[in-house]
Order: C-alpha cells, then sequence, then structure tokens
C-alpha cells in the first residue's frame, strides 16, 4: 500500500507554501522521522520528516507551489513499485488531498520540564491513550500522586464518545434524562467560537488592582446634576471607558494585536463594551473613545445598547474594537478573569463599587472602592507593561481631573 | 477421591515411582528406619528394603556426592537434605557438579538427581533452619527448582523431578505437610516441571505467589472480592525454570501485579518475576509491580516473631489495596 507524503499544516495560519529541496530521490529507502523534504512559509523554511516508511516516489518539483493536504509524493513497499509509479498513479494521489492534519503534534515527546513538574502516566494509560488518539497531557490523574492509570484514559474516552462534537455538559456529567436540547443560535455558536478560539490561541493572564473611586463618584455626583441640561446620564462605565481610552492612547504598546507573525499597533483606540443580551452578548464598539467627550461616549453609549439588545447594531458597529470592557459588577460581581476578545490584545473587567475599610495615612477608612480585573495576552504584554497600564488607569480615575490634560 | 496429606503426597510419589523403576533409591538421614524426620519416607523402607531406602551418616556432602555418582552411573537416585539451609555443606556438589555434569560432559552423562528438602520458614526455629534459598539455588544454571504449594502438585512435581533426566531441587514447606487435598488415584500423575498454574481466575490485578504464600494469597483474594476487586493467583509452581509466559499473558489482561514471597526481596524470585515483567509488559502495566517478602535479616528463634517477618493475609490485602487504588 501506497504512503501518500502530503504537505502539513505548520501553523494556524499557514495555507500553502513552497517546496524548496528534497532530502531523498527517487527509489530512496525512508524510515519515519528522517528529515524528508523542506517546504517555505512566510519567509520560515522548515524540515519535513517522514511519518512512515517506504520507498520514496517524487510526485512534485522543488520550487513549485502547493496547498496544506497537497499530496507531494509517495512511499512505496518496493524499490521497483517506487521506481515504476506512473503518472496516472501520481494524479490520482494528487487529486485526492490527504485529510489535513492541524498542527504538526508531537504529544509524546517528553516535555522540556523538570522531573518535578513532570505528568505522571503509567505505561498503559499512555499506550491506550496513544491508540484513542488522546494526548494524556489533557487528563487529569486519579492515581497515586496523580498519576494519570487507565480508568482515566477510559473515563476520557468514554466522555469523548457520549459528547457530541466538542460539547460537554450534563451528559458527559453522568446526570440522566434530558430536559430539553435544541439546536446552538448562531449568535451562541459564534460566541462558542470565539471564546474557544480566545483561549486556544493566545497566553491569557489576569491581573487585579483596587482603585479608589471616590474622586470618580464625585465626579458622577457632578455630571448628574447637569444631566438635564446635556440630556444624558453619564454612568460610572462611560467615565472608567474613558480614562481607559485616555491610558490607552498614552501606552501604544498596549493598543496593539499579533496578526500573523508581526505586531501591529493600531491608529484609533476604539473600546469595545460587552452588552449582556437574553441569550448572548455583544461587543458593540465605541470608536476613538480617547477623542470623545463624556457626553459623546455615554450617548453612543446608550444608542449602542440599546440596538444591541433590539438587534438592530449594524456589522461595522461592532468591529474595529482595540480593546474590550466589561461591567459586571453591575450583577454584583468583584472580579472575574474576562476572555480576550481576538485580536485584541487586553480587555478590561471592572467590578462593583463598594465601601470598603482601607488604610490611609496610618488610619482606618472607608472608601468606595472598585476591582480591576486586566486579562491581556502575554505573548505581546508582559506583566510588567500590563502593570504599568493599570498603573496609569487607577492614576486617572483616582484623580480623574487630570483626564483633561489629555483632552483634544 | 482420595484425600491425601502434603506428606502423604510426597510418600506416595516416591513410592510409586520406586515401584515403577527399580533403579530409584533414596538416602538421606533418617529417612529409612524413622521414616523421615518429618515423617515424609514412612513405609518405604519396609516396601523396598535397606538397599533402596538407606540412612546415611549427619554429611550433606557425602549424601549429595553420593546421589550425584550414583545418577552419572545409570541410577535414579533421591536424596533427602532435611533442611535447605544445609544445602551450604553442600552446594558445590549441587552447583559444581550436578548442574554442570550436561554441560561439561556433552550429554553423556545424564544427571537424574532429585534432591528433597524442606524449608521450615514461620516455624519459630530460628536463623540455621529457617531459610527460602529457592532464590539462591534458582541462580544456578543447569538446576530445576520446583516448589509446589498443594498435595497434588507436590505429587506431580515429585514424580516428574524423579523421571527427569536433569538435577532437580525440590523443595517442601514443613509448615504445608498437613495441608489436605483430593488426589486422583493415577500413578502417571504427573505436573510438568516449568508450567505454571493459575489458582484462582481474576481480571483485576495479579499475584505471583509461591510455596505457602499460595494459600494466603488465595485468602486475600477472598477478602478483595467482597471490594469488588477480581484478583488472580498464579502459582508459578517451578522456580525455574519461571513460566514467564504464562505470567505476562495474566499481567497484560490485569495490568497490575504483585509478587509475594517467602524468600527475600533483595536479588530474589520477586524481583525476578518483576523485573521480566517490566521487560515483556511495560506497556501494560498501569501500576509499577510490587513485591513482598520477609525483610533482609535473618530469621530470629520464636514464633512470636512471625508475624513481622513473613507476608501474611493482610499484609497482601492491603498491598492489593495500594495497587488498586
Amino acid at each position: 500500500m501506497t504512503h501518500e507524503i502530503a504537505i502539513p499544516k505548520l501553523g494556524l495560519t499557514m495555507t500553502d507554501c513552497t517546496l524548496v529541496d528534497w532530502h531523498k530521490s527517487d527509489g530512496d529507502r525512508v524510515e519515519p522521522g528522517e528529515v524528508l523534504f523542506a517546504i517555505e512559509t512566510d519567509k520560515i523554511t522548515s524540515e519535513v520528516e517522514a511519518d512512515g516508511a517506504g520507498y520514496l516516489r517524487r510526485y512534485a518539483e522543488v520550487e513549485s507551489t502547493h496547498t496544506v493536504g497537497s499530496v507531494i509524493g509517495g512511499l512505496y513497499a518496493t524499490q521497483e513499485a517506487a521506481l515504476s509509479a506512473g503518472i496516472d498513479q501520481q494524479e490520482a494521489a494528487a487529486d485526492t488531498p490527504a485529510p489535513v492534519v492541524e498542527e504538526i503534534e508531537r504529544p509524546f515527546a517528553p516535555a522540556a520540564v523538570d522531573k518535578g513538574s513532570r505528568q505522571r502516566v503509567s505505561p498503559l494509560a499512555r499506550r491506550i491513550a496513544r491508540e484513542a488518539g488522546i494526548d494524556p497531557r489533557d487528563l487529569t490523574g486519579t492515581g497515586a500522586r496523580g498519576a494519570i492509570l487507565r480508568r482515566d484514559v477510559d473515563a476520557e474516552i468514554e466522555r469523548r464518545g457520549k459528547a457530541p462534537a466538542e460539547t460537554t455538559g450534563a451528559a458527559a456529567a453522568g446526570a440522566t434524562g434530558e430536559a430539553s436540547r435544541r439546536p446552538l443560535s448562531g449568535l451562541r455558536r459564534s460566541i462558542a467560537r470565539n471564546m474557544m478560539q480566545s483561549l486556544q490561541s493566545t497566553a491569557q493572564m489576569t491581573a487585579f488592582a483596587r482603585v479608589d473611586m471616590a474622586e470618580v463618584v464625585a465626579l458622577r455626583k457632578a455630571c448628574l446634576a447637569r444631566e438635564a441640561d446635556t440630556g444624558v446620564r453619564i454612568s460610572f462605565t462611560d467615565i472608567v471607558l474613558k480614562a481607559c481610552a485616555i491610558a490607552l492612547a498614552r501606552m501604544p504598546e498596549i493598543n496593539a494585536s499579533i496578526i500573523g507573525e508581526e505586531i501591529v499597533s493600531w491608529a484609533d483606540v476604539n473600546v469595545g463594551l460587552a452588552v449582556a443580551l437574553d441569550d448572548g452578548l455583544l461587543v458593540p464598539v465605541i470608536h476613538n473613545a480617547d477623542r470623545k467627550s463624556l457626553v459623546e461616549i455615554a450617548r453612543e453609549r446608550i444608542d449602542l445598547a440599546a440596538r444591541a439588545r433590539s438587534g438592530q447594531l449594524e456589522r461595522h458597529e461592532m468591529q474595529g474594537g482595540t480593546f474590550s470592557l466589561s461591567n459586571f459588577g453591575s450583577y454584583g460581581g468583584d472580579f472575574e478573569t474576562p476572555l480576550l476578545n481576538p485580536p485584541q490584545s487586553a480587555i478590561l473587567g471592572i467590578g462593583a463599587i463598594g465601601d470598603e475599610a482601607v488604610v490611609r495615612d496610618g488610619q482606618i477608612v472607608i472608601r468606595p472602592m472598585m476591582m480591576l480585573s486586566m486579562t491581556f495576552d502575554h505573548r505581546l504584554i508582559d506583566g510588567a507593561v500590563a502593570g504599568r497600564y493599570r498603573n496609569v488607569l487607577r492614576s486617572l480615575l483616582e484623580s480623574p481631573y487630570t483626564m483633561l490634560a489629555d483632552l483634544r | 477421591m482420595p484425600s491425601k496429606t502434603f506428606c502423604w503426597a510426597i510418600i506416595d510419589a516416591m513410592h510409586e515411582e520406586m515401584a515403577r523403576d527399580e533403579k530409584v533409591f533414596l538416602i538421606g538421614e533418617d529417612v529409612a528406619a524413622a521414616g523421615g524426620a518429618f515423617g515424609a519416607s514412612r513405609g518405604l523402607l519396609d516396601a523396598f528394603g535397606p538397599t533402596r531406602v538407606r540412612d546415611t551418616p549427619i554429611s550433606e556432602e557425602i549424601i549429595v556426592g553420593m546421589g550425584v555418582g550414583a545418577a552419572m552411573t545409570g541410577r535414579r537416585p533421591i536424596v533427602e537434605i532435611m533442611f535447605i539451609d544445609f544445602l551450604g555443606l553442600c552446594l558445590d556438589q549441587i552447583a559444581n557438579q550436578a548442574a554442570k555434569t550436561h554441560y561439561i560432559y556433552n550429554g553423556l552423562f545424564k544427571m537424574p538427581l532429585v534432591i528433597r528438602t524442606s524449608t521450615a520458614v514461620e516455624m519459630g526455629i530460628g536463623p540455621h533452619h529457617s531459610q527460602a534459598w529457592e532464590s539462591l539455588v534458582a541462580h544456578i544454571p543447569g538446576l530445576k527448582v520446583v516448589m509446589p504449594s498443594t498435595p497434588r502438585d507436590a505429587k506431580g512435581l515429585l514424580k516428574s523431578a524423579i523421571r527427569d533426566d536433569n538435577p532437580v531441587v525440590f523443595i517442601e514447606h514443613i509448615a504445608m505437610h498437613r495441608n489436605k487435598e483430593e488426589i486422583e488415584d493415577d500413578s502417571d500423575l504427573l505436573i510438568p516441571i516449568g508450567k505454571a498454574d493459575i489458582k484462582r481466575s481474576g481480571t483485576d490485578v495479579t499475584v505471583v505467589a509461591s510455596g505457602l504464600m499460595v494459600a494466603r494469597a488465595l485468602a486475600a483474594a477472598e477478602v478483595l472480592a467482597k471490594d469488588g476487586v477480581s484478583v488472580e493467583v498464579l502459582d508459578p509452581r517451578t522456580i525455574s525454570p519461571l513460566d514467564f509466559d504464562t505470567i505476562a499473558e495474566s499481567v497484560s489482561r490485569t495490568n497490575r501485579c504483585l509478587v509475594v514471597s517467602s524468600s527475600h526481596k533483595n536479588f530474589g524470585f520477586g524481583s525476578e518475576v518483576a523485573a521480566e515483567i517490566g521487560e515483556r509488559c511495560f506497556f501494560d502495566l498501569d501500576q509499577p509491580v510490587r513485591r513482598l517478602s520477609p525483610p533482609f535479616t535473618p530469621a530470629p528463634f520464636g514464633r512470636q516473631f512471625d508475624e513481622f517477618l513473613n507476608p501474611d493475609t493482610d499484609d497482601i490485602v492491603a498491598a492489593l489495596r495500594d495497587l488498586m487504588a
């Protein structure tokens, strides 16, 4: 039987490549793991190892371009078969691209970690996991000192067998008798996909900080007093959003994204605001929030939120965000670990403002405090940079009149 | 079917083989007139006379040396060494003569010698009479080492040993001498040397136990059954050559293994089994192979120490529960 040699998918963004070199000739014996050919993608050359054994017949020429999954050669049982393989076979093979394997994974290669943290997997569990295509690293061990035993792999196999697609739920948890079953709505499907992609494609870290909101409380009180004049009711969210935008304008390294292999800094500061719906969540965007007044922000926020809830948002109003703000304080939350909205690199969650006993000048005093929960993509933003941003933000919130310095 | 004690199974085996083949004879300390130090040759002197059933002086070297010479010249001797501890006195005859005869003479001379000996672990009779040396003799190539755990196995294996052209060390546990089992009346009851026996079938864990430990493993299996754990108890019956095929087949099914032995852990039977399982069944193991053995120390006088020294049913139960955790 012929073993097809296909172009592997070496990265999430890889769609095609150029074959730059064959390391073996027609009729050569090839063993699994031997470097077989080299491809170039995005200016990076990668060597690809054989994933099977046999005698090589090359179908594709060097310098030709190929899409992921296309067959560029075959491994045959005998040298004669390889050398006599006709063009028909080559075309037949080329017409049926091999299934695309997402990422080249070597899940069973020894991880480069110290022995203290090395995962303990029984040889049997490791074997069964491999046969079932399960990465033992995804499992939780129930054996001595967290060792993964056969029962842990069996449980995972059973879970996968029961759970349709990726979802797990009551059925997988062993509950019997479904209350109902309904298809995913388009919005729910989209949220599910985006949230999974968020966690799987970025390195998320969440840091917390307390902010004294006394000055913001005073500012909002003053704004409310002018509500009759402006015709708009300014919320705490508007003030925090404004402060976020000013802080982003001051720190362009936060207002940036990793796109492919590049870092893109955004010219505009566009802050998305999470709006809860009855069944779902939308994040309309307030564009150029750093250049808008509090009244403008409030008016826009009220309009966007209302139309989000009535399903009347237009596509462009949900696009272009460079940062997100989520106010879970309105549901009484103090801190959470918000999920990034890729390709954005940061999201701020704000909790409820509540009176707390804090120490000021050696005295215990009661101050209205709020928790900042900031998740950032550690691929791009290091902890120190994120900390600096938080400090800028805290300073703006604790002395909101300094925002005047940044107003245009 | 008649029920026989372990002791009478040994006597019957020798009686039947001596009746069957006049070349078979028995020598040793007190085997003739006294009927054996432990009564395991009662009636043989009356049945076969003083030429074929003979008392010897207290000299293990002479006993085994006579056996080696007789075997080389066409007889089929059974020699008795009262305690396995005394093998030290005649180890040269066993290891350097009996075990090597086939090899040195390229098969020209046979060595149909049976060395019957007793191990008395747990009898409280002190450091010189309480050792389990099956691992020690099993280390010598050219020797077969047999250690039965039931009367029927004892009879069938001893008869096979007498008919075997190789030197066989046949180890009897004195503590089991009064154990009874029904044995069919068959003068050709032969149990093959080198073949393990599954004493209890199970699916969750394999206990490899030998000699005195087999009954305890079976008792422990009963306890574990109440926990819902199905224990397989495997008795190799022959220490050398060890039936690794049966052991590997069992462990490949159960994925867990405990080896229980009354010989020391260090360089011993349990280590050999565990190492071989590691080589053959690595990818079938869900837990490390465990061994239970007495500590690496001489045995003291007095039975009050037994419970500290030798694995008992509780120890086996605890080890099995640990393996199943």
